[in-house]
């Protein structure tokens, strides 16, 4: 299964298997947003223990990237913005 | 008898082989793991349907085969993660499945922690754990575009250099903080499946001419122009190389998030997350904490021989001393502004604030924020400790508190209530053994 998922309206595409990072790191996309503390979000440890990676997965809240398969469709954005 | 089950979490080497003897003494088991496939972080699967043999093919079928000769008993759920246990012994699982139930015991086989040392430049995109770049490697089954560097000390530099050459990416370089080639006295004597898959390593890496620099460390990583420039010291000599990816790693250490004692049922580590003594022994120390639990329940259990786990800690503590190295004295020296937490944003400054004022290592946590982000301290509380060791001894310690990873409310009310244990818990995610 392959396909696309969103990410800031963004169309990016994903082959069988890949997690929401994989798909995004492969189109580019390493730098996943900004923290609410001005940390950089991207992936680090790769196996949901740091959870640097995380991201707003469209109805459901926060989850980390480097966990989450891709499906059709998808709408992924950045965590947050930082504080003034 | 009671139809309450065993709960294991992780579905590495050691919760599986867990499952699968506790199984095979006529228990019913609920597995969960929060990776998308069964596997741990040795045997992760590759996702993509590319049939090609696998690293480690041969271990990881004769593992899933037992496992999968279980099935009946093992309920198996991925993409699906253990968040805690109530002191009524309630767990709470959330994710692709969301159930609560009141297993009769825990094994936690979660694996063990990476260390990577804080160093400027190691938050930015483009640098992960050597970890993350293995697990991506054998998930996707390709290797990442552009130039790849690894670097930090331990045989996973050099397992992750050998395995990049093989799917067709050789690494550009390897920076090892040690000197593992001038111990050649214990090498000799570490096992021969040790020996032999570290000589395929390193054969493949010099076929490859791979670049070994040991003694090297990495001092700092900077964004230029879309690449990371790194500044290198190998005995006071600088260096700046140019690549696309930074792959860092430190060691491993054992992960106690979560080994609370519960009042009612026993909780018990098993694997990398109890003591790291890698895949063979996991797979070992999962039977003897399966026999352990059956013991406590006072139902036959299989007797363990423990001769294998002693060869395998010996050396492990032998490599611990090939890989040893004085790079951890580069903490003292890093700039103010190095972030330490990579979760709050901390740095080298906002502690040093703090110990100039007498903080004791509790309000380090409760004012310094160290400890109390979304990891919980998994990444930088060893190096706060360091850090602090003169100050205040043992450093802020390790907070111990239910969720075990951040929990969406959400995820807490949908939960299907399983605490009755009277029925089968649907497994929504595939799970496939190959
Ligand atoms: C990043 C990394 C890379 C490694 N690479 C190698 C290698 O190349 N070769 C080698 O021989 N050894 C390697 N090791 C060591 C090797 O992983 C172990 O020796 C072996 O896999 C340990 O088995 P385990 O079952 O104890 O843990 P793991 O295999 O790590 O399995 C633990 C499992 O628990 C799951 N988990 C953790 N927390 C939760 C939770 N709260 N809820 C649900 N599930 C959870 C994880 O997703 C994981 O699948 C590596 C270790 C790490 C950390
Ligand atoms: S990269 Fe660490 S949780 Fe995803």
């Amino acid at each position: 299964m392959t396909g696309h998922i969103l990410w800031n309206d963004r169309d990016v595409p994903y082959e069988q298997g890949e997690t929401l990072a994989q798909a995004l790191n492969r189109a580019g996309i390493t730098h996943l947003g900004t923290g609410l503390a001005g940390q950089s979000r991207s992936v680090f440890c790769g196996i949901g223990q740091c959870q640097n990676c995380l991201v707003i997965l469209e109805g459901k809240g926060p989850c980390e990237a480097c966990r989450v398969l891709c499906a059709d469709g998808l709408a992924v954005s950045p965590v947050g913005t930082p504080h003034d | 008898m009671t139809d309450r089950r065993i709960l294991v979490v992780g579905a590495g080497p050691a919760g599986l082989s867990a499952a699968a003897t506790l199984a095979q003494a006529g228990q019913r088991v609920v597995v969960v793991d929060q990776a998308p496939q069964i596997g741990g972080t040795v045997y992760a699967q590759n996702r993509t349907g590319d049939t090609r043999p696998l690293s480690h093919a041969k271990e990881r079928r004769a593992l899933f085969d037992v496992v999968a000769a279980q099935r009946e008993r093992i309920d198996i759920h991925c993409s699906t993660s253990f968040v805690g246990l109530d002191y009524q012994g309630n767990a709470l699982i959330t994710g692709a499945d969301g159930f609560l139930f009141q297993p009769k015991a825990v094994i936690m086989a979660t694996g063990a922690r990476e260390l990577v040392q804080p160093r400027p430049g190691w938050t930015l995109p483009g640098v992960t754990s050597v970890g993350a770049l293995q697990v991506d490697l054998k998930t996707a089954g390709r290797p990442p575009e552009g130039r790849i560097a690894i670097a930090g000390s331990g045989s996973l530099l050099y397992a992750l250099g050998a395995q990049l050459t093989r799917a067709g990416k050789a690494p550009a370089v390897i920076f090892d903080a040690a000197h593992p080639f001038l111990h050649p006295l214990a090498t000799a004597r570490l096992p021969l499946h040790i020996l032999q898959e570290a000589t395929g390593f390193i054969l493949t890496l010099i076929r490859a001419r791979v670049p070994i620099l040991s003694g090297t460390r990495i001092l700092s990583v900077e964004e230029k122009k879309g690449a990371l420039s790194l500044k290198t010291n190998h005995g006071g000599r600088f260096r700046t190389v140019e690549v696309d990816r930074l792959g860092l790693h430190d060691g491993l250490a054992r992960n106690d998030y979560g080994l609370q004692k519960n009042p009612t049922i026993p909780v018990i580590a098993a694997g990398d997350c109890r003591d790291v003594l890698g895949r063979f022994a996991a797979v070992k120390d999962g039977n003897r904490v399966a026999a352990e639990i059956l013991n406590l329940l006072g139902t036959p259990a299989p007797g363990i021989s423990l001769t294998s786990l002693n060869t395998e800690k010996a050396a492990q503590r032998r490599l611990k001393s090939i890989f040893a190295h004085d790079g951890c004295n580069d903490l003292n020296d890093l700039p103010d502004e190095t972030i330490l937490c990579r979760c709050e944003n901390r740095s080298v400054a906002d502690l040093k604030a703090l110990t100039a004022t007498d903080q004791t290592p509790r309000m380090l946590r409760l004012n310094g924020r160290f400890g109390m982000g979304a990891c919980q301290g998994r990444f930088c509380l060893d190096w706060v400790a360091k850090l602090t060791a003169a100050e205040m001894g043992s450093g802020p310690s390790r907070p111990q508190r239910w969720p075990l990873r951040p929990v969406l409310i959400a995820e807490i009310l949908n939960a299907a209530d399983h605490s009755g244990n009277e029925t089968h818990i649907e497994e929504s995610a595939k799970c496939t053994f190959r």
